[in-house]
Formats: C-alpha cells, structure tokens, sequence
C-alpha cells in the first residue's frame, strides 16, 4: 500500500469514529473533494475569468479612442465581474495563498482614492507601485464605466487610460491562476500522502468565513443602509452577483453531477443527519435568493430590504449550521467562533 | 496643557475612587464594571457592552466587542472596539445607551480590520487601535480623531497580530504583536506558527516612530496584552502558541530587555499556556491564566506570588487597590488588598467578555 494510501485510510478510519452510523456512502478524503472542486469547477472558472477580466481593457482602449460604443466596455465589465463572483466564495489553495482575490475586489469603492488613482497616473504612467489596491480592480472599473443610473459614464481623456491601465492591471494579476490551479489539483492528488486533517480544517473555516463574508459584506448593507450599499449597484448587477456567489458556494458545499461536495463528505462519514441540514440550507438560500427582485431595484426599497433581511437569516443559519453543529461533529476548531478568546 | 493632563487624569480616576468608596461601605453587590458581553458564552447570539447591572442603557453591538476605553474627555461616553471579524469601533454615552460616533472598515482608506484594543493619546484628542490590512496581514497602528472616530492614519507597528496597545507613562505608546499571523477567509486558523515573531514595539505617538522593539528567546511565546507598574516596568501576558512550557509573565525594565518572569514546573502548570490579561497593582502583577482557570500573581521584581482559582477567567482591572477579574461564565471576582488572600466572588449571568474596566 503507497504512502498516501497509508495515511488516508488512518485518517478516514480515525475520523470516522465520531460518526454516528455505518457510512452508507462511499469515504471521500478531503483532498479527494478538493481536487473534484479545484479540477471541475476552480480550475476552469479561473479559465474563463482571466480572459473574461481582459476583454475590459481592449474594449475600454476601443473606446478612449473612440472606435467602439460605449455599451461594449459596460458589456465586458458585466461579463467579467459575473465570473469573478463566481469564485468569489472559493478562496480556496492558490486564490488564498496569492491573496488574487483581495487585489482585484476591494469593495465598497473609494471614490477619492480612484481620482487620486487618476491624478497619480496622469501624472506619471510608470509610477503605478504607488497607486494602491483601493483605488484598482472591477469594482473601481464599474465606478469608472457606470453613471448612477447605469448609463455609460463620460470618459475625460485621464480616466479613460486609467481604465485601461486598471483592466490590463486586473488581467495581470489573474493571469497566473489557471495554472496555479491546475498545479492546486495535481499536488492534492500526488503520491505524497496530503495533510487531510489540516485541509478539512482549513476548507472548512474558508467555507464558514465565505458564508459569513457573503452575510455581512454582500447582504447585511443594502438591508440596513440602502441598495447603494450593495455590490454592483451602479451596473444593477447586485442579483446577478448575490446569486454568482451563492453558486460558488453551493458548488462547495452540495457538488453536483460532475463533482464531488462537501455534502459527499459528510454522508462518506456517516453524517447522514447533517447532510440533510446542509442540503436544505443552501436550499433555503437559494429560495430567498430567488425571492429578490432582479435588478434590485425592480420593487420598493422596503421591499426589497425586508427579502435581503430574509436572506441574511438564511445565511446565518447555514452559516451556525458549519460552524457549530458540523464543526462540533467533525472536531474541527472552527476559526470564525463568535466567542474565541483573546 | 498641564492643567488638562491634571484634569484629564482625575476624571480618569474617578471610577476607581468611586468603586474604592463603595466597596470600603461594604457594598455586597458586585463591583460595577464597563464591559462587553454577550448572552451565553459558547453560541453567543446578542453581545452589548455597558454595565451589565444597567442592561437598558447596554449599547447593542453587531458583532462581539472587545476593548472598552472611558473616552479621554470624562464627558461620560466610552468607545468599544470590535474583535473578529474587526469592523467597528463605536463611541457611546453610558448612562444613556446613545451611539455618539462610528467608524466601519468600510470607511478606511484600505483594506483592514480592527484587532481589538485601543487606547487614547497623551492630549486625549487621538485614539490609537491595533489594525492588520489583510493581503499580508501587516499589524499598524491606526490614529482615530477621539470625538469624531474618523481615522487619520496608520502607522506600522512593527509586526504581525498586533493586539493590546497602551500609553505609557512617558507618552510612548506600546504594541504587543502577536506574531500570529489570521487571515480573515479563515478567521482564527493561524497560519504561521513555524515562523512566529512577537514582540513589543514602542512608538512615538506623535509621528509613530518606532522607538524600539522588545522580543522573548521563544519566538513560539505570543505577547498579547501589557501592562505598566508604579516604576516604569513594563509586563506582557503570553500565550504559548505550542512551544514547551514557558512562564505567561515578561517583565522589562525601561530600556532593558524583556525577561521572563519566575515560575517553576508546577506553577506553570497551574498558569497552563494561555494568558487572557495583565494587570498592574501595587507591588506586583496580576495575570489572567484563562484555560487554566487561575489568576496568578507575581512581585514587581518577578517572584511567583500566588495562585488563586478563578475558573475561566479574564478580564482583569483595578478597584482602587485591589484587583478585579470577570470570566466569561459570569463570575466577578474582588481580590483582597493583601494579595494572597483568596479573591471574593460573584456570580452575573452575562457573558463577560475579556476586558473590563470600572464603572
């Protein structure tokens, strides 16, 4: 028997303990769920992004230069930020080692710093080092290309090779991730046996911090400030993005046809119970997904509000439903406790 | 400004001479503290700070907080700071529960959280909180105007997982980093135990200049919360990140290195591995040994003192001279002014978060 095969069986053997039953469902490893997830669904979303995330810069050079309707860059911007948030949930290996998503995401947008961002490029083109990630990536591009409306926002001579310097700065930054991604999946499945209990547990903290971070981040602020707190509100993308997210995240958590979920995991273990609540959670997210109106501001403020709040909930419990009772089961130290010390 | 330090000073005692008052009438309750708590300590749903013997005035917080200050202007408000995940930093009127100010992350020029502790400038007019910006989780110091809570700017302070900060006596300001490196996609998972490096930086708090920089020989020994005695002697409370055993009190004179404090086998043992707080009183320190359930108690020259069993404690503050810790099961303790002498105690029903001062 390899080496990896020696410790997965102890380990599977040794975590299998604490289940209540007999596994009525093959054991997965969590290396074996990760390499599904990094292979199906990390690996080729980050091949769609890294051209998605370039397509702005040609259409926004198109445009400085006049040769291209302004629709054509709001149309690349829509395109690549939908795939963003596609794994935006998932910071899983190479996206939270690289930090890629931190540099191409800060959100809410400063807008002062975006024209400070203007003035300093204008200023010198090669002293971009200076300019820093608050006033780069999509969302800064969506403040630059969307008026308040949704319209296509007038584009001085300035901003217009700022935004081409940002969309080409946004591509760099991703151009590495396919192929770190595949290089993720090819090491999760090499002879030498994985860690599998220090990836289940940093799998399953990116999983409660991905679910609370789409909570307080993503839905908590347009509930309580108004939908110009919302992700892509200029654009009217917000419930394109919420349900990219959700999308990222279910992928994780339930798989699908082609992949294997953390859901697989738990019933591998016996955790039939659990399963069950963790299928029905996400379900319940993705009813009070659908239960917002698209764009956002379709229906009445205090309508549409009242449904994030309903989602807010939804995630919370999911959100409980990891951190405490499938962190309890599986004996994980869960780092998103609402009472850890200091 | 001499007369406004003056000034400053005694509203900053009055709690204590209050509290030494009530507590030498023979007051049987328990001693009124400034506090975060939350309504159970496991799976926490509501969290607040105030005095928990006055729960309608209590502000309710969005998420845990942690540090609690008096502001510096004795106008009777206070500012609380968020913990994980690090977002607020909320400036009230006590007596009456009503927010004067609010700083949210999302109103900072980058990407940050805030780490928990804070502390108020010599003039009272800054607030200085221990922040992390989250790509390579690089501690600083953030400067917050007092009154308003808008934040001026940061300074680096020198290291990873900064957490207490205090003003010292002589205006300096110290930082106790971590060395834990968190990220906020995995909360608390640290990441860089096999490359830790705490220590306790000194800043100038008016240009933040780092003036010097104190390490332990066990990089594996997290420095997490400080306190000043009567001479200048700097204690930092520990955490032993998986090292071998280690004493959870340093001590430093000013300008020397920092140094263990004494304790044999066997008190470490009683201590175990997790300081939550450092107290300064009269003649020694006081240490809050959280998971070991005991406050321990060593002389200002670093003899181990006493060992008293406080279970799951830690918050530690003063009354008057004596010293006060709380636990997140709701339990108060006074210790007596000899300090050997077993600490009285109370029972709340409140989750007592980690830090508290008097009421």
């Amino acid at each position: 028997m390899s080496t990896m095969r020696t410790a997965l069986a102890l380990w599977l053997a040794a975590v299998a303990l604490s289940a209540s039953a007999a596994a009525p469902a093959p054991m997965l490893a969590p290396s074996a769920w990760l390499a599904s997830l990094g292979e199906t669904v990390l690996a080729p979303r980050y091949v769609r992004l890294h051209p998605a995330a370039g397509a702005p810069a040609a259409a926004a050079d198109a445009r400085c230069r006049g040769a291209t309707d302004p629709a054509t860059v709001l149309a690349a911007w829509r395109d690549a930020s939908r795939a963003l948030r596609q794994v935006s949930a998932l910071p899983f290996g190479p996206a939270l080692s690289s930090r890629v998503l931190r540099r191409i995401d800060f959100w809410p947008t400063r807008p002062k710093l975006i024209g400070a961002g203007i003035r300093r490029f204008s200023a010198d083109p090669s002293d971009t080092a200076r300019i820093g990630l608050p006033a780069r990536g999509l969302p800064a591009i969506e403040a630059l290309v969307f008026d308040a409306a949704g319209r296509p926002a007038s584009l001085p001579r300035k901003s217009c090779d700022y935004l081409v310097w940002l969309a080409t700065d946004v591509a760099q930054v991703l151009e590495p991730m396919p192929e770190a991604y595949r290089a993720w999946v090819a090491g999760l499945r090499a002879e030498e046996a994985p860690d599998e209990g220090a990836l289940l547990v940093e799998a399953l903290n990116i999983l409660i911090g991905s679910t609370e971070s789409f909570r307080l981040k993503y839905v908590d602020k347009p509930a309580e400030r108004g939908l110009e707190a919302a992700d892509a509100w200029r654009s009217g993308a917000t419930t394109a993005h919420l349900k990219a997210y959700a999308d990222g995240l279910a992928q994780a958590l339930l798989g699908d046809a082609d992949h294997r979920g953390f859901y697989d995991f738990l019933r591998g273990l016996g955790h039939l119970a659990l399963a069950g609540r963790l299928t029905a959670s996400v379900g319940a997210v993705s009813t009070a997904l659908d239960h917002l109106p698209q764009p956002l501001s379709a229906a009445r403020v205090e309508t549409t509000q009242a449904r994030l709040r309903a989602l807010s909930e939804a995630l919370l419990t999911l959100q409980r439903l990891l951190a405490e009772d499938v962190a309890d089961a599986l004996e994980v130290a869960v780092g998103f406790g609402e009472s850890d010390g200091d | 400004m001499a007369t406004d330090r003056s000034r400053r000073r005694l509203l900053a005692a009055l709690p204590l001479v209050a509290m030494a008052t009530r507590l030498r009438a023979g007051d049987d309750a328990a001693p009124a503290l400034l506090t975060c708590w939350a309504d159970d300590p496991k799976r926490p749903r509501r969290f607040h700070a105030g005095r928990p013997d006055r729960p309608d005035t209590a502000l309710a917080l969005p998420a845990r907080g942690h540090d609690v200050l008096w502001h510096p202007s004795g106008d009777g408000s206070a500012v609380v700071v968020a913990r994980r995940p690090g977002r607020f930093l909320m400036r009230w009127q006590v007596a009456t529960g009503e927010t004067l100010a609010r700083f949210d992350t999302d109103d900072a020029g980058d990407d940050i959280r805030l780490e928990g502790h804070l502390c108020a400038s010599a003039d009272g007019q800054r607030l200085f909180v221990t922040e992390s910006e989250l790509i390579a989780g690089l501690g600083r110091l953030g400067v917050y105007d007092a009154a308003t809570l808008e934040r001026l700017t940061a300074w680096p302070c020198g290291g990873i997982g900064p957490h207490a900060v205090k003003r010292l006596g002589d205006g300096w300001v110290a930082v106790a980093n971590g060395g834990v490196l968190t990220l906020p996609e995995t909360g608390r998972l640290k990441r860089n135990l096999d490359r830790m490096d705490p220590s306790l930086t000194l800043i100038d708090d008016t240009d933040g200049r780092i003036i010097a920089q104190l390490r332990l020989p066990d990089p594996w020994m997290s420095i997490r919360h400080i306190a000043e005695g009567a001479d200048g002697r700097l204690a930092v409370a520990l955490q032993n990140e998986g090292g071998p055993s280690r004493p959870l009190l340093a001590l430093a004179e000013r300008g020397g290195p920092l140094r263990y404090a004494d304790a044999n086998a066997e008190q470490q043992a009683r201590c175990g591995g997790y300081a939550g707080d450092v107290l300064a009183l009269p003649g020694g320190f006081a240490v809050s040994c959280t998971t070991a359930g005991t406050t321990a108690i060593w002389a200002a020259d670093g003899r181990f003192l006493a060992a008293h069993a406080t279970p799951r404690v830690c918050a530690l503050t003063r009354a008057g001279d004596r010293w006060m810790a709380t636990g997140d099961g709701g339990d108060v303790w006074l210790g007596g002014a000899d300090l050997m002498a077993a600490p009285r105690h109370w029972r709340r029903t409140e989750a007592l978060d980690n830090h508290a001062v008097p009421a």
